[in-house]
């Protein structure tokens, strides 16, 4: 492959880039997708206030629309209600402990009255199962559900710190014992180094990967699928045939995956800009508010993700990122070739579609077993270093930091080795299937074409 | 300039599409290549722009490997098309700059060309005011306008050889003439130019030199005028007021066609015609018409592939089939 094989790649680029800019389909893209990442932190603010909102309305010293509660105590501990009743917000709710008949009967009584704002509570304490609380309110009755919610909660933290009194225990000495206990297993490498074990992920990095995988999946299918289209028109128009007495194939070829990842870069890069905007706008409208806090949390939670960032690791995800794009948009490329009419493209896509989906499934199935710590070294790394399978996740994985800075680059080298020699492949068999004209090649029509080379 | 095809051959499986096809252009001027459908002129065509490999064989230009990427050649394709949903200008632009056109050069000569093939309107529509500017598409255009702009993409590079693949199939007389006029024009620029057509008289009246292509073989090749002369002058048209058949049956001369308007034979010398003129003239016979001539370049194509021409279709469809 000289350099003459690429003669016309400025203008295939060009030409391809600027048709697919200009299309409608690309602009709304782009602006859908901006508007989403613009529109997502204001949306998880608001989400987190009116949350904040409802925890800060149970905190004001309303009054509790309960009328009364009948408790019945079998924890056999010495339980003062008059303690909760000293609290605003339950001091009209009379607590009636000396119940003459049964739970039963209470429960009962509670069905023949609809309408009353009464509830009947049960505590019980089971060696096993540790203390169990039972509320009930009548099917028809006068309570709604957000204040037995709060009752549920206020009692719940009443009820520890009556057991605590019970055994003599300060709320100080709870706090203290009921603190996390992390435990960090280290495992010496080769080079007699101690690092601790990065199967296991959190909720939040869980989140992130998920969605890291979902958006690369969204744009690696786009572009590839923009590129097969682009190949299977100029096929079933013939217009290939003008264009290859001008440029060569490999030119057409490359012109067209570099006019998609700088598309996919645009995208990218538009969408990123709109959710650093949102983020800086809404911490400016927010940074007054009480509720500011607690809800930005959502923000903080996708911002700690970039801590882990460093610039090395994101050059390494960058540029993995788009030789990924670029493999599958070769394979589509492929896909593209081994048609004459548009219509069979479907058909074509098939083994490239289940390729792709069978490799963000296998990327979904390590994300979960990581999440739940049963991944192993050898799995994560083989998903990782995989091209197929790492070109939906590994970006992610080395922005995260849960794969190592090492790992990230021996996963680039396999990914480069993998890229070039697929760009080199489809060279050889591309050329062929371009002026190919019956019915659509299959499989082994191109493994023979590829043993043939019938390109000079 | 020397343009030189030697011992260019294609199989497609067990087919052999072009078999040991070689011909030379020393001068400038339109060197046709015939063939009923599937006889392997797109073939050869492809394999000299070198967008098809070749199993075999070299195309020279001056002695050295004909390089689409070094030589400024114009392509009209057989399979003519465009990007369906692509402005037409939007395309030629880009065709342009394929040949190493500069946009202000491009634009200069797309307009001339608009105006000489009469496409100026969906070049450069009307901009409406108070609506947005809707360029034409490709798809909104006729095939005859489509097949112009086409032209234009073949021309725009002014290029110094020009291989035309049936460039009139399809057109309404108008514009037939009207791409005539275009390719007499190149070839008075001195342009070498290769076509390739299924019309006759349209070879006639552009080429010297043809090659006649029958399943992959060049079955004839030469000078026009000098195959006709070879064949000699065996073409009589005879009408008399009279009935002639016992004449020319005596005779044994061969009946190509008997039609009100005279008979048509197939004579085997000008001496067999002498003959039968003197043998009409002793019979009294009025003879109204009376004409030798050498064979059309329609009936040496005939004769060269064999067979009708819709025998050649049938049996060419199936070729096609099987190279597919």
């Amino acid at each position: 492959m000289n350099k003459s094989e690429f003669r016309g790649f400025k203008q295939v680029f060009m030409f391809e880039f600027m048709t697919g800019v200009k299309k409608p389909a690309f602009v709304w893209f782009l602006i859908i997708i901006c508007c989403i990442a613009f529109l997502s932190t204001p949306l998880m603010l608001i989400i987190g206030n009116s949350q904040s909102d409802d925890e800060t309305s149970s905190d004001v010293p309303q009054k509790s629309v309960i009328e009364t509660v009948y408790v019945y105590n079998e924890t056999g501990l010495s339980i003062d209600h008059n303690n909760l009743k000293s609290s605003e917000k339950y001091s009209e709710v009379s607590f009636v402990t000396d119940n003459t008949g049964s739970y039963d009967d209470a429960v009962e009584s509670l069905k023949s009255n609809s309408g009353s704002k009464d509830l009947v509570l049960k505590e019980e304490y089971d060696e096993k199962k540790g203390f169990e609380i039972t509320i009930v309110s009548s099917g028809k009755s006068g309570i709604k559900d957000a204040a037995i919610k709060s009752f549920k909660e206020d009692y719940t933290e009443f009820s520890r710190e009556e057991t605590l009194k019970n055994l003599n225990v300060s709320s100080e000495d709870y706090d203290y014992m009921s603190k996390d206990i992390n435990i960090a297993i280290m495992e010496e490498k080769k080079d007699g180094s101690f690092t601790a074990d990065e199967g296991s992920i959190s909720a939040t990095d869980y989140t992130v990967l998920l969605g890291g995988l979902m958006i690369l999946f969204l744009f690696i299918n786009m572009s590839a699928g923009n590129v097969s289209t682009s190949i299977a028109t100029e096929k079933s128009s013939r217009v290939i045939e003008y264009l290859l007495t001008g440029t060569r194939p490999m030119a057409l070829l490359s012109g067209k995956i570099a006019a998609r990842l700088v598309e996919t870069v645009i995208t990218a890069v538009a969408s990123f800009s709109s959710y650093y905007l949102s983020q800086v706008v809404c911490l400016f409208f927010t940074v007054d508010r009480t509720a500011a806090a607690s809800s930005s949390d959502n923000v903080v939670m996708v911002s700690s993700v970039w801590e882990t960032i460093t610039l090395p690791k994101l050059s390494i995800a960058i540029v993995y990122f788009l030789l990924g794009l670029a493999l599958f948009s070769i394979l589509g490329a492929l896909a593209g070739a081994s048609v004459s009419k548009l219509d069979e493209l479907q058909d074509a896509y098939k083994l490239f579609t289940f390729i792709m989906i069978f490799s963000v499934y296998a990327d979904m199935f390590l994300i979960i077993m990581m999440l739940s710590a049963n991944a192993s070294d050898a799995m994560r790394n083989f998903f990782t270093i995989f091209p197929f399978t790492g070109a939906f996740l590994t970006p992610a994985l080395i922005l995260t930091g849960k794969i190592s800075t090492l790992t990230g680059i021996i996963a680039l080298i396999v990914m480069i080795i993998a890229a070039g020699l697929m760009f080199v492949l489809a060279g050889a068999i591309y050329e062929s299937m371009l002026l190919f004209q019956g019915k659509r090649l299959q499989i082994k029509d191109i493994i023979a074409l590829m043993k043939k080379q019938v390109v000079e | 300039m020397s343009f030189e095809v030697k011992h260019l051959q294609k199989k497609f499986g067990d087919k052999q599409a072009v078999e040991d096809l070689s011909f030379e252009l020393r001068e400038p001027g339109v060197y046709a290549l015939l063939g009923t459908n599937g006889a392997g002129k797109s073939t050869s065509i492809r394999m000299i722009l070198g967008i098809l490999a070749k199993d075999h064989g070299e195309v020279l230009l001056n002695g050295e490997n004909f390089d689409t990427r070094k030589v400024n050649v114009g392509y009209l394709a057989e399979e003519r098309g465009l990007y369906p949903k692509y402005p037409i200008m939007d395309q030629l632009l880009y065709f342009a700059a394929l040949k190493g056109l500069s946009a202000d050069v491009a634009m200069e000569r797309i307009k001339y060309w608009g105006d000489r093939l009469k496409v100026t309107e969906y070049l450069f529509p009307e901009r409406k005011k108070g609506k947005k500017f809707k360029p034409t598409l490709a798809d909104q255009m006729s095939k005859g306008n489509q097949q112009k702009i086409q032209l234009m993409a073949a021309l725009i590079s002014e290029p110094e050889f020009l291989i035309l693949d049936e460039p009139l199939s399809g057109l309404d007389p108008v514009n037939t003439d009207l791409f005539k006029s275009v390719i007499r024009e190149e070839i008075d620029k001195k342009k070498y130019i290769i076509m390739s057509s299924h019309q006759m008289p349209v070879i006639e009246e552009f080429c010297e030199d043809i090659t006649i292509l029958n399943r992959g073989k060049a079955v004839v090749q030469g000078n026009l005028n000098e195959i006709k002369k070879s064949y000699g002058r065996v073409n009589l048209f005879v009408k008399c007021d009279e009935d002639i058949s016992d004449t020319i049956s005596t005779l044994g001369i061969k009946v190509v066609n008997d039609t009100p308007a005279g008979v048509q034979l197939k004579v085997g010398s000008e001496a067999e015609a002498k003959n039968l003129l003197k043998q009409l003239s002793d019979a009294n016979k009025t003879i109204v018409r009376f004409e030798l001539r050498e064979p059309s370049l329609h009936e040496i194509f005939i004769e060269s592939v064999g067979g009708s021409p819709e025998d050649n279709t049938q049996d060419n469809t199936k070729n096609k089939a099987e190279e597919k």
